[in-house]
């Protein structure tokens, strides 16, 4: 319903991708409002990264168009880019970097002013202020995480799209990590990607189920779990619309 | 300025590389503590070794006592490589100074007329040159040789052996000198060439690095995302590795001159080697970008830098050793020539610098075009003929059907000619198989050979015709077929010449203006008339075709006739 009301930030019309005789993502027809934290759930192997690196115009679509804040990706894809912070499903940053100097690459590539400032405040930020001279060969995966979302938000992106942000974490990294994508909520469009449906429940407004390429559900967490409990479940979990909609059995 | 921050990045990403510095700094100072030992080492040795030639580059003298000498004579001045200088008398002194490389003497009782074995005598310098001299002399004695045996076995209708035979007095080890300092010819012409090609040869695990390194630690991903196209990511990586390899050279080069080893043209050798290290890193950078993962790539390189090695190795034999004109517009012997200060060709160098520039920024080209593929960069990785497949696809696609059509034909040339060779060699063994080594299975051999180079010279005129018949017209199709009937010669041509040239010392460039006068006519005009055939179909399109072949055909049996 937030789609219909808000204009709409990211659209997929009709998308497909095949990779050879493998089709990755179907028809994929999707539309995210501006400010809404959207949830893209599905098993591995569902197509969620394929959409996401579409979305970046890392991919291109085999057919279909994605639009962002209606500019086509593959035609206008220097300023869709600009618009998009992205943090991969991994954070592989340059190991013989320190974070200033990898945040000083990327600033250079995506032309922030005042870089030097906006690098201090991002670390600040994701508390890595005091590592901010250190190589990232030696830091820990969540230190990593850390770095890669200050690149991800180098360049003050109207949308962010999250691979997987708190897998591996430990869970006080993987809490601040959580606060930190709900303070963004009606500030920033963000597609989350997860496996992990407290969170997507706990963060998104609305969410897509994936299921071998196709989008086979739709819609706020709550109205998603009522369904569920039309069709005579008792008290079902956001789990529990995963498990029924990829493969198809409840728990 | 974005593929400068790229390149920027990937520099700062090589020198951070503490276990890559520290062993280029020690490899530096090896090499610099070990060259001039190496120098004295072949200086004083007894080692005797030529030098390399052009025409009339060998300075020699001719001392003719004889009266009845002209076939030996007239043999000396058809060789290209000799500048002779007649003398009445033994020349020492200009021997002595190294004005000459060394003087042939046809004595008094030297007659060709005699039945008997006839001697001369080589006196060879102990400065440059004197090899060459050496190798071409002999070259001359034995042409006369043969000549005046296979007149007199003409005249007595018997066997001779060599009539003449050289007598060499002496040879001392080749030994330049510069600035006081004696070198030997073979350090500076092969030894030090060979070292200043290292940095190149090293050059293969910065590129895997790069390339493939930021595909296998999954960093690429955010460079993609990145604002920026992705041939700037290709061309910042491309100038990165470049510039470092360069550098790498300057560094040896001024490193080498500074512990005394002279290096004649230092400019030339190091616009020679920043041109070839531009291809070679761009091939570099393309076959890693193909490849799939790191161990893929090591290999990948490995097949690419091992024949190279080889080639450089056995260029530098070849220039030394045993000189071919071929080698003049090869970049090992130029730089060897470079550095020992052998004459070469101001042209030659020109258009080796040109080629080897164009052909490195039309190879990263290919690369940039490769990383905007999705199957190559996040897999499944394309085979080589789907590669090939969609790039006659993109050519066949584009707007004017005429350039379209004369760009798939030059892609296709190579192909063409190896798919045409192969057939033709399955062809030849056959026929000699079942009709035995004879005048009508030649024949034979000849017809097929030329339909088949016909019928797969078509190859673009269908793949034009297939997808855009109804807009080209029958001069379109002409030109298209010329350009693959030109392109199937330049292929043919260089294998050829480059073969002749190897194998039987036949001149490159004369072998080339030979082949544009009278085959490059052929290839057009049967090439032309073969693809109007297939434009016009039926019984003219088949009368068309027959026609190119026949004329094919007869002019292969007019060649194939001179020769034989």
């Amino acid at each position: 319903m937030l789609a219909l009301k808000k204009k709409a930030m990211i659209e997929f019309e009709r998308v497909t991708k095949r990779f050879g005789s493998l089709t990755a993502l179907r028809e994929l027809t999707l539309s995210i409002a501006k400010g809404e934290i959207f949830g893209l759930v599905g098993p591995n192997g569902a197509g969620k990264t394929t959409a996401i690196r579409i979305l970046c115009g890392a991919l291109r679509p085999s057919s279909g168009r994605v639009l962002v804040a209606g500019m086509e990706v593959g035609k206008r894809s220097l300023e869709v880019k600009r618009l998009i912070g992205y943090l991969p499903e991994e954070p592989n940053l340059y190991e013989r970097m320190t974070p200033k100097q990898l945040l000083r690459f990327f600033a250079s590539l995506y032309g922030v002013e005042d870089a030097e400032a906006r690098i201090e405040e991002l670390l600040a930020m994701v508390g890595m202020q005091d590592k901010a001279d250190v190589r990232i060969a030696t830091f820990s995966k969540g230190m990593r995480q850390r770095i890669a979302i200050a690149r991800a938000l180098l360049h003050d992106p109207e949308i962010l799209i999250l691979d997987e942000p708190t897998m591996g974490l430990d869970p006080l990294t993987a809490r601040e990590i959580r606060e930190f994508i709900a303070s963004l909520r009606g500030r920033k469009t963000v597609l989350l990607c997860t496996h992990y449906m407290p969170e997507a429940e706990q963060l998104c407004n609305r969410l897509g189920i994936l299921q071998r390429g196709e989008l086979v559900a739709l819609g706020e967490p709550e109205k998603l779990k009522a369904e569920l409990k039309k069709e005579g479940y008792e008290s079902p979990t956001l789990e529990d619309v995963f498990l029924k909609y990829t493969r198809g059995v409840v728990s | 300025m974005r593929v400068l921050a790229i390149a920027k990045r990937e520099l700062w990403e090589i020198l951070s590389n503490r276990k890559f510095m520290i062993a280029f700094i020690a490899q530096t100072l090896l090499l610099l503590a070990l060259l001039p030992a190496f120098g004295n080492l072949f200086a004083e040795g007894n080692l005797a070794l030529p030098t390399p030639s052009l025409r009339e580059f060998i300075p020699l003298g001719v001392v003719v006592e004889s009266d009845d000498c002209e076939v030996l004579l007239a043999s000396l001045e058809r060789n290209e490589r000799l500048k002779l200088y007649r003398y009445a008398k033994p020349p020492d002194e200009e021997l002595s100074k190294g004005l000459i490389a060394g003087y042939l003497l046809i004595p008094r009782n030297y007659r060709e007329s005699e039945l008997s074995a006839q001697e001369v005598w080589l006196f060879l310098s102990d400065r440059v040159k004197s090899s060459s001299a050496l190798d071409a002399v002999r070259e001359s004695v034995e042409a006369a040789s043969a000549e005046l045996s296979r007149e007199r076995q003409e005249r007595l209708r018997a066997n001779l052996g060599n009539l003449v035979t050289l007598k060499r007095e002496f040879l001392k080890p080749v030994v330049v000198q510069r600035g006081g300092e004696q070198f030997s010819s073979f350090f500076l012409a092969y030894l030090v060439p060979l070292v200043l090609f290292f940095p190149l040869f090293m050059s293969g695990g910065l590129v895997i690095d790069a390339i493939v390194g930021e595909k296998d630690r999954k960093t690429i991903e955010a460079l993609i995302a990145a604002p920026f196209h992705r041939y700037e990511i290709i061309a910042g990586k491309f100038l990165s590795l470049w510039s470092f390899v360069t550098a790498e050279c300057a560094v040896w080069i001024v490193g080498i001159i500074a512990i005394g080893i002279p290096i004649a043209k230092p400019v030339e050798a190091f616009l020679l080697l920043a041109a070839l290290n531009a291809l070679v890193i761009a091939i570099a950078t393309a076959l890693a970008l193909y490849s799939r993962n790191l161990k893929e790539a090591n290999i990948a390189l490995m097949v690419f830098y091992v024949p190279l090695f080889v080639a450089l190795i056995y260029a530098l034999t070849i220039e030394f050793f045993s000189p071919r004109e071929f080698f003049s517009y090869v970049p090992f012997n130029l730089l060897s020539r470079a550095v020992s200060g052998e004459t070469f060709s101001n042209s030659a160098f020109a258009l080796l610098l040109s080629v080897l520039s164009v052909a490195a920024l039309s190879v990263v080209g290919v690369a940039a075009r490769l990383s905007y593929r999705d199957d190559v960069i996040f897999g499944p990785r394309p085979s080589v003929i789907k590669l090939l497949e969609d790039a006659i696809e993109a050519m066949l696609a584009y707007k004017h059907p005429r350039i379209a059509g004369i760009a798939t034909a030059l892609l296709l040339s190579p192909a063409v000619f190896l798919a045409s060779a192969a057939i033709e060699v399955a062809v030849a063994v056959g026929l000699i198989w079942l009709l035995g080594y004879s005048l009508p299975s030649l024949y034979l051999l000849i017809f097929i050979s030329t339909a088949v180079e016909e019928s797969l010279k078509l190859l673009p005129i269908f793949l034009i015709l297939r997808r855009k018949r109804e807009w080209v017209n029958i001069r379109s199709i002409a030109l298209i077929a010329a350009t693959a009937g030109a392109g199937f010669f330049l292929v043919e041509t260089l294998l050829a010449g480059v073969l002749a040239s190897m194998l039987f010392r036949i001149p490159f460039t004369s072998l080339l203006y030979q082949r544009v006068a009278t085959t490059l006519v052929m290839h057009l005009a049967a090439s032309s008339i073969a693809g109007v055939g297939l434009y016009h179909r039926g019984r003219v399109g088949i009368a068309l075709f027959t026609l190119a072949v026949a004329a094919h055909a007869l002019f292969n049996i007019a060649i194939a006739g001179v020769v034989l």
